[in-house]
């Protein structure tokens, strides 16, 4: 970090707005467990001790105009691990929701606005992603004892319905078949949604509550549409 | 003198109940001392001298001679293998107990006043992420002491190499407030840093790194030790976020460098985990009993505020009251000493002898 | 308190022991009123006459206390000499047994963080003064930016660290001031501390953490105190104008205890108070028996310790007025046909325990039994009951001397070891089933000490092949130097042994605790094998 003038904590509003901010930041023990097991410690200066403390200094502003929101991976292990139970995860995301939405970092602000107005991440159309679940299907039912295997798409009353991670049908479309393996085997009821099948909740990530709510309104949408009453979400 | 020849029941053998049956048995008072374990001495007597090779004040060693005290007067009777079942008012005051090397005989005994030393549990560190209990060589601080007071040097459980590499993890189950245990235990930041230069000194090849959060103050000389202690064992001020099995039982430590700010991770041969003192399982089935107030950690406060009759000729003294080192358990009963011996000089008599 | 009227006279004294209390403040106050409650006459020696509430004095109790002035003090445990002022008169008493309870003093720190006294700087005691003065009533307004100073320059002791954090936790949790704590390691030991600290900061104090950069504090322009630092755990630098410094302070013992250590002839630890740090000594002990140092007088304690602390003491000087405080100690005595005055006995002694006068005596009340004056005298003339090392040397090692001994073993080694550590070891030892080295032979001393450079070289001219001599650690001897002395006297049978051309291996000087089994088991076997190993002397 460079040299920088010292911040004056008499202009730093230190009690207000802490209704805003009930992660119990405060107590803070310094033990750095937190910054000790983040897989992105170090990253750009990041670490979850330093963001904890910015908040609790009343600067969550410039925690907020920082990249270090965003270097969190969001995996929770801060928060599971801290002995003082500091809500470390949930703040990080209430820092990401101060973002305006047209500055949130570059891919995940295109991949939910793309969500948002496609159903998916990909802005993949209907046609492509069916003909990318067909193509893939066709490879699993070439595998010896997974002869006549289809993949079931907007099964009425199927028992079990399944969101999809946008990449397995972009770039890991192999990662599809341990899934359908499974079920297979398993002689499940399942199906996938030809529309807003997407499994990523970027909403959920980028801090944006209104946009988390239509994601998951429309995976709810699904099952009503379908009527089904079990959700598998892997995300 | 009227507490001569009144009869004392002692719950727990540690240092501080052996340091109040000396004391007691010099003052003339019978004494029955009990204890739930087969031998005496609590924890303390579990711990190796730490002097490197001078005397470090531990206190380790003051346990031994309690221990040979309190054994060496007629007029106390000791009971091992002992579990007390209930303590009914007095006066007299009944103790009921079981020995459990007897066949869980029942007996009963009248005494004149009780006096609760019953010490503290070691915190089990084992739903910690540090993989105690699955990585051999991560043992907490008291196996270490155990394995130190049998080997002379830190044999690693895997192979029984001396360890040369080994790192201190500090405040394992305190100043923890998810499980509830908002409190420093005290000793472990004094005992670890003299554990560390204790196999350092015994073993030219080792080589200790303490993880700390704060470094609690120890002994007298404090301020002159500490300095000295930062020279000889690494201190870094930061616990470890994860621990990892690594080949041949070595284990790879993450954990987040304070002075460089960057993700660290260290190899050692063995972990110790500095665990805290907890209030046992056996402070609360007392204060059950007695209707004796707990403090908000659960340890019991040192008087029964309040006039509960079952309270009345019941005292304390020691780790079951909160962390404590051995000087001062063996202040805490000397202490509680002279309010019995007051209590005693004022109270009833009771007149029966101690069985034996 | 229970009214007790229990004589400490022990049996077939038949009078009433008087005791000396040394010292202002509560907890010498304490000390007295109990003694004087349990029947013991009481001289009470505040140091400053006139600066104390006297009304506690009046009050009516078993024993009377009566207020003096120390002088002066010879004589031994049971029977102190004491040249004394009461009133206006000088007046010699004889007094059974004396407590040290000086209180400490307390020093601001306002060097250790470069801040003068001044019109926005408190230190701790007057805070807590204030505040008690004029509860109810608020010290600072609400905006107020209130820093405590503690423990950021030299480490804190957990006792001001807790009054600090009380202070502060009171300030911030009653909204009276925005409150602020700079430290360095955070003392949270004291019960209740820990807790005390979270509520601090849930009711929203800032700590600040200083380990690798100290503050810079300034006058403000505007009145108040400006301080600078960088805050580790953010990275970033700060500053903050401070309304109120509040500094934190150390303690040092009592300037009367200097001259008192001396002229009692009593270690001190490296601080000053009156109690040398050996845990033998634990909790109210001195090197002399009779004398115990309590409270402020031995440590830095909070005031609900030193309570404690009186009543901890008062039981021991019952216990030791009643003779019941010790296990028998061999007699050690004078052969006064053979002292020749060379007063060598009495430099030794590290529990003043011997007498000069026409007739050189050791003081059986006052005696440790230690036997290092035995072992330094040049004369011969002291022996100690019981203990016979030459005999025991010869009985091991002469074989010519007793007709059933085993055949000769292919190396003989003596080990010498006092009875407070290396005995219980061995006893240890053999608890674990691990049997003396073929060929060892364990000479029981009371202390290191008592073993002389005659007896090591002796054991050598009686045939032993290797000598092993066992002192406690260094600050672990119950006699505080025996070890050290035995060290000396060791290195010089050394220089003796090489100018002789004996291999200086041959004499192990080691040290052992009471609680070292694995470890002594180990050294004596390593020992035993090396002068096997050695060509036969």
């Amino acid at each position: 970090m460079a040299e920088s003038n010292p911040i004056d904590l008499d202009g730093v509003d230190l009690l207000n707005g802490r209704k805003e901010w009930p992660f119990q930041q405060d107590s803070c023990l310094t033990c750095a467990i937190c910054s000790g097991t983040c897989p992105v410690s170090g990253v750009d200066d990041f670490d979850p001790r330093k963001v904890v403390r910015l908040v609790s200094l009343g600067m969550a502003d410039v925690a907020a105009r920082s990249r270090w929101p965003w270097i969190c991976t969001m995996c929770g292990k801060c928060e599971a691990i801290c002995p003082m139970g500091i809500d470390i995860a949930d703040m990080t995301r209430q820092l990401r929701s101060m973002r305006a939405r047209d500055e949130v970092p570059g891919i995940l602000h295109k991949g939910l606005s793309a969500a948002l107005e496609t159903g998916n991440n990909l802005r993949l159309p209907k046609e492509d992603f069916i003909f990318i679940l067909e193509d893939v299907a066709e490879e699993v039912a070439e595998e010896p004892g997974f002869e006549g295997f289809t993949v079931p798409v907007d099964k009425q009353g199927a028992r079990l319905l399944t969101t999809i991670h946008n990449k397995l049908v972009n770039t890991h479309t192999e990662d599809l078949k341990p899934w359908w393996k499974i079920f297979h085997a398993a002689k499940e009821d399942w199906t996938v949604a030809s529309d807003n099948w997407e499994g990523t909740s970027w909403g959920y990530f980028t801090g944006d509550d209104e946009a988390m709510k239509v994601m998951a309104g429309r995976i709810v949408d699904n099952m009503r549409r379908l009527d089904i009453n079990t959700l598998l979400w892997p995300e | 003198m009227f507490y001569q020849g009144k009869h004392v029941a002692i719950i727990g053998a540690g240092v501080a109940g052996l340091t109040a049956a000396d004391d007691l048995a010099g003052f003339g008072v019978d004494v029955s001392l009990f204890e739930k374990a087969a031998f005496l001495g609590g924890h303390a007597i579990q711990l190796s001298c730490k002097a490197a090779p001078d005397c470090v004040k531990c206190g380790a060693c003051m346990a031994t001679d309690k221990l040979q005290r309190a054994s060496s007067h007629e007029t106390v009777a000791v009971h091992t293998g002992a579990q007390i079942d209930a303590i009914l008012p007095g006066p007299p005051i009944q103790v009921e107990y079981s020995l459990l090397t007897d066949g869980k005989r029942a007996d009963r005994l009248a005494v004149d006043a009780v006096l609760l030393t019953t010490g503290f549990l070691p915190y089990d560190p084992t739903p910690k992420p540090y993989g105690y209990g699955r990585f051999q060589n991560v043992m907490t601080s008291l196996d270490a002491e155990r394995r130190l007071r049998q080997d002379g040097v830190l044999r690693r459980p895997s192979d029984g190499k001396p360890a040369e590499r080994i790192a201190f993890i500090q405040c394992v189950g305190s100043r923890d407030t998810t499980l509830g245990h908002s409190w420093c235990s005290k000793i472990c930041c004094g005992s670890s840093l003299r554990m560390a230069r204790l196999i350092q000194s015994r073993q030219a090849s080792a080589r200790a790194t303490c993880f700390y959060i704060d470094v609690q103050t120890f002994g007298k000389d404090f301020a002159v030790q500490y300095p000295l202690l930062q020279d000889e064992i690494e201190m870094i001020r930061a616990i470890p976020g994860d621990i990892l099995s690594a080949d041949d039982g070595d284990l790879n430590v993450a954990y987040f460098h304070p002075d460089k700010r960057e993700a660290a991770e260290a190899r050692f041969d063995a972990v110790i985990l500095s665990i805290g003192l907890t209030p046992s399982p056996d402070t609360a089935l007392l204060a059950g009993m007695l209707c004796w107030p707990q403090d908000q950690s659960g340890f019991l406060m040192q008087h029964a505020s309040g006039t509960a009759s079952s309270a009345r000729g019941v005292f304390t003294a020691g780790t079951v009251l909160g962390p404590m080192s051995i000087a001062e358990s063996i202040g805490s009963a000397e202490q509680a000493v002279w309010d019995i011996i007051h209590f005693l000089d004022g109270g009833d008599t009771v007149g029966s002898k101690p069985k034996r | 308190m229970v009214e007790t009227s229990f004589s400490t006279a022990g049996p077939g004294t038949g009078s009433h022991a008087t005791v000396l209390v040394l010292g202002g403040g509560g907890c010498a106050q304490t000390i007295a009123t109990h003694l004087a409650d349990c029947g013991i006459n009481v001289l009470y020696a505040p140091g400053h006459p006139g600066e104390e509430n006297t009304t506690w004095l009046e009050e009516k109790r078993n024993s009377p206390i009566t207020t003096v002035e120390f002088i002066s003090c010879s004589g031994f445990a049971g029977d102190f000499r004491m040249l004394l002022k009461r009133a206006e008169e000088t007046i010699r008493q004889q007094v059974d047994a004396l407590v040290i309870a000086e209180d400490d003093h307390i020093v601001p720190n306002f060097k250790d963080y470069g801040i003068s006294p001044g019109p926005r700087v408190m230190t701790l005691s007057e805070l807590e003064e204030k505040t008690q003065r004029q509860s109810g009533e608020a010290l600072f307004s609400p905006a107020d930016k209130v820093a405590f100073f503690n423990g950021w320059s030299r480490e804190s002791p957990p006792v001001v660290t807790q009054r600090m954090l009380t202070l502060c936790h009171d300030l911030q949790s009653g909204g009276e001031a925005q409150t602020f704590y700079f430290t360095n390691n955070l003392k949270v030991s004291s019960d209740g501390a820990e807790r005390l600290c979270q509520q601090a900061k849930a009711a929203g104090t800032v700590f600040v953490k200083s380990a690798t950069s100290s503050p810079t504090v300034a006058a403000a322009a505007k009145g108040g105190v400006a301080i600078h630092y960088f805050d580790e755990l953010s990275a970033m630098p700060f500053a903050l104008t401070a309304d109120w410094v509040i500094v934190d302070e150390h303690h040092q013992p009592s300037r009367r205890l200097g001259p008192l250590a001396a002229a009692l002839e009593l270690f001190t630890d490296a601080d000053g108070f009156v109690q040398s740090d050996n845990v033998h000594l634990i909790n109210n002990a001195t090197n002399r028996r009779g004398i115990f140092a309590a409270g402020g007088s031995r440590g830095i304690m909070s005031t609900l310790e030193k309570a404690a602390d009186a009543d901890r003491v008062t039981s021991k000087v019952l216990a030791f007025l009643n003779d019941t405080d010790r296990r028998q100690l061999p007699v050690v005595e004078i052969d006064r046909g053979r002292c020749v005055r060379c007063l060598t006995c009495l430099r030794l002694c590290p529990h003043a325990a011997i007498e000069l006068g026409y007739r050189m005596r050791i003081e059986p009340k006052a005696c440790f039994s230690c036997g290092i004056c035995a072992a330094g005298c040049p004369a011969g003339a002291i022996a100690i009951q019981g203990v016979h090392i030459q005999k025991d040397l010869i009985l091991c090692l002469d074989h010519q001397e007793t007709d059933q001994r085993p055949p000769s073993p292919e190396r003989r080694v003596v080990v010498f070891g006092c009875s407070r550590s290396a005995r219980s070891a061995l006893d240890l030892v053999a608890a674990r089933g691990i049997p003396m080295p073929d060929g060892a032979h364990f000479v029981e001393v009371p202390c290191g000490g008592t073993v002389s450079s005659a007896h090591l070289l002796a054991a050598f001219d009686h045939g032993a092949d290797g000598v092993m001599l066992c002192t406690c650690h260094l600050d672990n001897c119950k006699s505080q130097v025996g070890n050290q002395i035995a060290r000396r006297r060791g290195q010089q049978v050394l220089e003796i042994l090489a100018s002789a051309g004996v291999e200086a291996e041959r004499l192990s000087i080691c040290s052992i605790a009471a609680n070292m089994d694995a470890e002594f088991a180990t050294l004596l076997a390593t020992f035993a094998d090396h002068i096997g190993a050695l060509p036969k002397s």
